[in-house]
């Protein structure tokens, strides 16, 4: 047998490890191993893939842990470093006894029971502890610890110690008897250090001696000797040293996957070392093959491999047959979900219910589905919005059970297409909630289920081209701002790529100049390609929860979350559908909560009259007689919608609002729901790279006709105007085609998705095969070859309309709220700030449309954007306070709780805010409701100079006194009052101007110029030349279709966003002006798109505030007298 | 203390044709037989400093020394010297520093 390796960690050990999981057991599977093991440092995250990995090789996993311990009977004496290795024992001992002492390691508090051995703290585990986790009850041990060179024993060795070390080595056998070996480590350190050939000599000569079993290892971190410098950069990064201040001398040098052949050369150099005689050499490496075939794991019956585990039907409530219990739940759900259906519609209903069920059935998911059926149900009793995202909206039982409101009969969606034929892992379901409340979600879950059988996801932090260029940057020795220089605009690209992003993105020009110009630099991106996707540590998912059955625990190792404190799986998603347990994404979305917020000042703000005040039927049956509105019952035809969707104004649609999504709606004029779901579909990189975005805007607008593909496809591709768009309408044509079923049409598109010609010779096969009533071919070879193209080049771009589906409803919600009732849904965005503009954007858009824009007011303000009535018809929105910089939970708490103030005395006195938190609020008007007299408001200057006034009263030595409440407000309005620019105390201070645009000072020389409003641009002919000007809100760089990449900047002036592209000469033109400028005019051509599509190309660009500044002074020069 | 080594200096060395382990020094103008197994480490450099092609992450660099027990030829009677014996990075060049006890 080939030696195994039994001491090996990856790159999940944290800024350790270089390799992944799967490159070291490919390394082991080259050379013939029948066994490969994985022993990260402080836990398992690594250890699925490990095991995917010798799976897939045909070799048997082995998995353990390295660890710190420490002898609480020794003090304070630096902890020693352990590596346990599970027993493969057939029962799941050894994998249980390994995750739970895993966990236990972690449950440390941290502080105390922290190391900080070479670089980073790390957790420390009492040595006593092991016994309880790694030996069952007959006192079998269910793991081997190894003693290695930085055990308790091999310090002692290597003090020369033999006695303590025996002593050691004794009182590590009777913690656990049977399940003790010595490692030897030789990596030809300097003699007198660990690892030297000496020290691996007399540790050899210790077991000898003791009778204890010896496994040779290498103590691996590098799959080649190359990775070793990588390996000193993470060393220099996880003990916040540079590498010049590296200790000497290096080590790990020989830390590297060595070859069986050679670490048998070295086994006889350390014996040839040692005293004792050359047979030792064998028994070392008899030892190890030996250890290391008891600890092969089988995962199918240690860890129940790809087994579904869900929470016991007892605790869903269930005493039924699974089965059973779901169909009758689901059976409850029709009347609500189709109460108007008639008898063959409800036929329809119920044949499909019995083929899904019978499906769930035979893959066993009766459960699984109960559990998220049950989530769902205890996430509505929150009143908490939801809605399910992905291809589980094709499911008419998630429909029926509540878990997700599209209907799959309204949309022909699929239930195969998620649940195939083949699965044999547990379903994706996500789910969308109120970002503001997911907290509560995830905690109830934890409550509901226990959190022996609830945990957080993992991820592992990957890095990317900037964290790379970072840490690189750091272990260099670099100045800090010069590598921020360097990775300013470098955001989403792979550190692997950072040669081409720095060749090719427009953004990063400054930084390729100053690499050419700076050949020192070289080293530092070599190094940052080599730390590409290394994670950098493990941090809980955004929002991946996991649930299993009671043994959760025993599956996986859990460790507190940062933040939260909820335990976290050292797991990630790819590793739960392997460990059989049932993931939920609960995404955080922005816009549920923004909706959820409108609906709230809907009902507030009008209460019986909601109906009318939205231009509504009064007896509207989606509006209840308190003004609640149901979204998920509004109609789904409202022309008045679609009208304002044409108009491309959609900033605040939930998946309609990039710049790229409100050109592609101006041009494609939606004027029915499937229009919508089309649009979420096309704006993806697959069908713009494929370029179906043209033929299906022209086809729907009838300026083409649509290709048919064949008549008998029409009525599957009619709602896409004859394109092939959806995963789903591929099914169909594949079972039309090839007379298969719709699960089997499903495992051949999955197996396109991986080699797209994979399927072509039976597809041809059985499309000819085909025959109608009569006998005749139902397919011309023509017509095989063309459905064959069109579905071919489909592997590249085609998306699932269930998910796009879930998207448009809560797209057309939040278009609905913003054409009927658009002050509140306004509200709703800037309290959530969705999507992916700023919140000044966000004001702007409310200008635009006409809402006032109400200021901080002590007296008025709550903690959120609240609508304000301001006259019988007209509604404002009132700044939250809780928007002020720096503000605090308990100033907020003493403004609301002491309110209504009567001056700005009274107000310092009783609401106590910080000195800059009172200048802050002076400066944005705040105060202003408070510091003027009955008929005379005071000015904002005035305003000012009373606070500063009363700041410096109070320096002085004159206050706060409560005894001399007249003194602080009868303070004279000092000669330092003057008006300072409103909108950029604003900005400052809240992120946003409020009381007037950013561009309105510019106003006077933006008309001079002849600068256009975004507003007129939509009525400008194609090619007309133009100057726009704006606030930089949004900026992207996406690649063009020639390879070449563009510079989309969308600029706000108050009345809409211009959006400019900028070509590669136009960039070039510009410069760094591009990337680096807020306010801007832009110079160049319309490009008409459609009936309400427009950009503009640009040109060149200026900077506003420069061309200002010139103005001016053009204009000061005139007005002077002449000499 | 025990472990570093003095100032190297040029050294000539013989090795054995199987193991590569030193067994003759040349080192001040005198001959020396190595008179224990010697131990065999590795020392290793830093890649990040110098400049050129030298400067490069592609590779860690190391030198291999020996630690030789060696006693004076000719002079039995003579306590012998701790040397670390070096080669060079790239090529047979040998050097010694002596071992301080």
């Amino acid at each position: 047998m080939i030696l195994p390796q039994l001491h090996l960690a990856s790159m999940y050990s944290f800024n350790h490890g270089t390799a992944s999981p799967e490159r070291l057991v490919e390394a082991a599977a080259a050379e013939g191993a029948r066994i490969a093991a994985l022993t990260d440092r402080d836990g398992v995250s690594g250890a699925v893939r490990h095991i995917r990995a010798c799976l897939k090789a045909g070799i048997s996993p082995v998995v353990g842990v390295e660890l710190c311990a420490r002898d609480e009977a020794e003090g304070p004496e630096q902890p020693q470093s352990i590596t346990v290795l599970a027993h493969g024992r057939g029962d799941g001992r050894g994998w249980a006894g390994l995750v739970r002492l895993v966990s236990a390691l972690h449950a440390r508090p941290r502080g105390r029971g922290r190391a900080r051995r070479q670089g980073p703290r790390r957790p420390v585990l009492p040595c006593e502890r092991t016994a309880a986790f790694l030996l069952d009850e007959a006192g079998e041990p269910a793991a081997t610890v190894l003693l290695g060179p930085d055990s308790d024993v091999g310090r002692a060795v290597l003090a020369g110690d033999r006695a303590r070390a025996l002593e050691r080595l004794d009182r590590w056998r009777g913690r656990l008897p049977g399940g003790i070996a010595v490692e030897i480590v030789c990596h030809f350190a300097r003699p007198g250090l660990a690892r030297s050939i000496v020290h691996a000599a007399r540790m050899l000569e210790l077991a000898e001696r003791a009778g204890v079993p010896a496994v040779l290892t290498n103590e691996v971190r590098h799959l080649h000797p190359e990775d070793v410098p990588t390996g000193d950069v993470l060393d220099a990064v996880a003990g916040l040293q540079p590498l010049r201040a590296h200790p000497l001398p290096l080590s790990g040098g020989h830390a590297w996957r060595k070859p069986a052949a050679e670490m048998e050369r070295l086994a006889r150099s350390i014996v040839a070392r040692s005293e004792l005689p050359r047979r030792a050499a064998g028994r070392l490496l008899d030892d190890t093959v030996r250890l290391a075939e008891r600890c092969a794991l089988d995962p199918v019956v240690e860890l129940g491999w790809r087994r579904p585990k869900v929470p016991e039907l007892h605790v869903l409530g269930v005493r039924d047959d699974p089965v059973r219990a779901l169909r009758n739940a689901a059976l409850r759900g029709i009347p609500e979900r189709y109460p108007t259906a008639r008898r063959t519609a409800l036929e329809r209903v119920h044949e499909r219910l019995r083929h899904e069920i019978a499906e769930i059935a035979r893959f066993g998911f009766a459960p699984y589905f109960l559990t998220v059926a049950d989530v769902v149900a205890r996430i509505r009793a929150l009143g908490i919005r939801h809605q399910a995202r992905g291809s589980g909206a094709g499911s008419l039982v998630n429909h029926l059970l509540g878990v997700s409101a599209v209907d799959p009969f309204e949309h022909d969606l699929l239930f195969e297409r998620f649940l195939g034929a083949h699965r044999s892992t547990l379903p994706d379901i996500d789910l969308d909630v109120e970002s503001g409340r997911r907290g509560e979600v995830y905690r109830e879950i934890f409550r509901a289920y226990g959190e022996h059988r609830t945990a957080l996801l993992a991820m592992g932090s990957t890095r990317r081209a900037r964290g790379a260029v970072r840490d690189a940057g750091f272990a260099l020795g670099i100045d800090e701002d010069r590598v921020d220089e360097l990775v300013a605009g470098l955001h989403r690209v792979e550190a692997s790529e950072l040669r081409s992003a720095l060749a090719e993105r427009p953004e990063l020009r400054q930084a390729a100049q100053r690499l050419r110009e700076e050949p020192e630099l070289e080293l530092l991106v070599e190094l940052a390609e080599r730390l590409d996707r290394l994670p950098r540590n493990l941090s809980a998912h955004p929002c991946g929860v996991v649930l299993g059955d009671e043994g959760l625990q025993d599956l996986t190792p859990v460790q507190p979350a940062a933040g939260s404190g909820l335990p976290m799986s050292q797991f990630d998603k790819d590793d739960m559908d392997d460990l059989g347990l049932l993931k939920l994404d609960v995404l955080g979305v922005r816009t549920q909560s923004a909706i959820a917020h409108a609906l709230d000042e809907i009902e507030r703000g009008y209460g019986a009259d909601a109906a009318r005040a939205g231009g509504l039927d009064p007896e509207a049956p989606f509006v209840s007689p308190a003004g609640r509105i149901d979204p998920e019952a509004i109609p789904r035809d409202d022309e008045a919608v679609f009208e304002a969707i044409r108009t491309g104004h959609t900033i605040g649609v939930f998946q309609l609002d990039s710049p790229g999504q409100r050109e592609l709606v101006g041009r494609m004029q939606p004027d029915r729901y499937s229009d919508i779901i089309a649009s979420i579909s096309l704006f993806r990189p697959g069908p713009l790279r494929a370029g179906l975005l043209d033929p299906f805007v022209d086809a729907k607008l009838g300026l083409r006709a649509p290709e048919r593909l064949h008549p008998l496809f029409d009525e599957v591709l009619a709602d896409s105007y004859g394109a092939v768009l959806y995963h789903e309408q591929v099914l169909r044509i594949l079972q039309l085609a090839m007379d298969v079923t719709l699960a089997e049409a499903d495992g051949i598109r999955r197996a396109m998705e991986r080699n797209p010609d994979a399927p072509a010779a039976a597809f041809r096969e059985r499309a000819r095969e085909r025959r109608d009533e009569q006998g005749r071919r139902l397919f011309s070879d023509q017509d095989v070859e063309r459905i064959w193209r069109v579905l071919r080049s489909f592997g590249a771009f085609g998306f699932c309309r269930a998910h796009a589906a879930s998207f448009a409803i809560t797209s057309y919600q939040s278009a609905w709220l913003k054409t009927r009732y658009p002050v509140e849904f306004m509200a709703g965005l800037l309290e959530h700030e969705p999507g992916m503009y700023p919140r000044r954007m966000l004001m702007s858009e409310a200008r635009r449309i006409g809402i006032p824009l109400l200021p901080p007011d002590v007296n008025a303000s709550g903690v959120q954007y609240l609508v304000e009535a301001l006259g019988p018809e007209v509604r404002g929105i009132r700044i939250s306070l809780r928007a002020v910089h720096g503000i605090t939970e308990e100033e907020l708490e003493r403004i609301l709780t002491g309110r209504p103030f009567r001056s700005l005395g009274d107000f310092r006195r009783r609401a106590a805010p910080s000195r800059p938190l009172l200048e802050r609020l002076a400066s944005i008007g705040a105060l202003d409701s408070i510091a003027g007299e009955p008929g005379r408001p005071a000015g904002r200057g005035e305003v000012i100079a009373r606070v500063r006034g009363l700041l410096a009263a109070e320096r002085r030595g004159r206050g706060p006194d409560p005894r001399q409440p007249a003194l602080f407000d009868e303070l004279p309005v000092t000669a330092e009052a003057e008006e300072t620019a409103p909108g950029r105390s604003e900005l400052e201070v809240l992120s946003a101007e409020v009381t007037r645009h950013a561009l309105d000072p510019y106003r006077p020389m933006l008309a001079e110029l002849g600068v256009r409003e975004a507003a007129e641009l939509a009525e400008l002919p194609d090619r007309s030349p133009v100057r726009v000007a704006g606030v930089r809100v949004a900026t992207q760089s996406p690649p063009g279709r020639r390879g070449s990449r563009l510079v989309a900047i969308s600029l706000d002036d108050g009345t809409g966003c211009a959006e400019t592209r900028f070509a590669e000469e136009a960039q070039r033109r510009c410069g760094p002006l591009l990337f680096g400028t807020e306010l801007l005019i832009v110079q160049g051509t319309t490009r008409r798109s459609g009936a309400r599509g427009v950009t503009v190309r640009a040109e060149g660009a200026r900077d506003l505030k420069t061309a200002w500044r010139e103005w001016s002074a053009a204009h000061a020069a005139q007005a002077a007298p002449s000499a | 203390m025990r472990g570093s080594s003095g100032a190297a200096e040029p050294a000539r060395v013989r090795t054995s044709p199987v193991s590569g382990a030193p067994e003759r020094v040349v080192w001040r103008g005198r001959s020396y037989l190595v008179v224990e197994a010697p131990v065999p480490w590795v020392e290793r450099l830093p890649w990040w400093e110098g400049a050129g092609p030298e400067r490069t992450a592609r590779r860690s660099r190391e030198r291999r020394v020996w630690r030789a027990r060696v006693r004076e030829e000719g002079r039995a009677e003579s306590p012998g010297l701790l040397l670390d014996l070096t080669v060079g990075e790239s090529e047979e060049r040998w050097s010694a520093g002596r071992v301080a006890s």
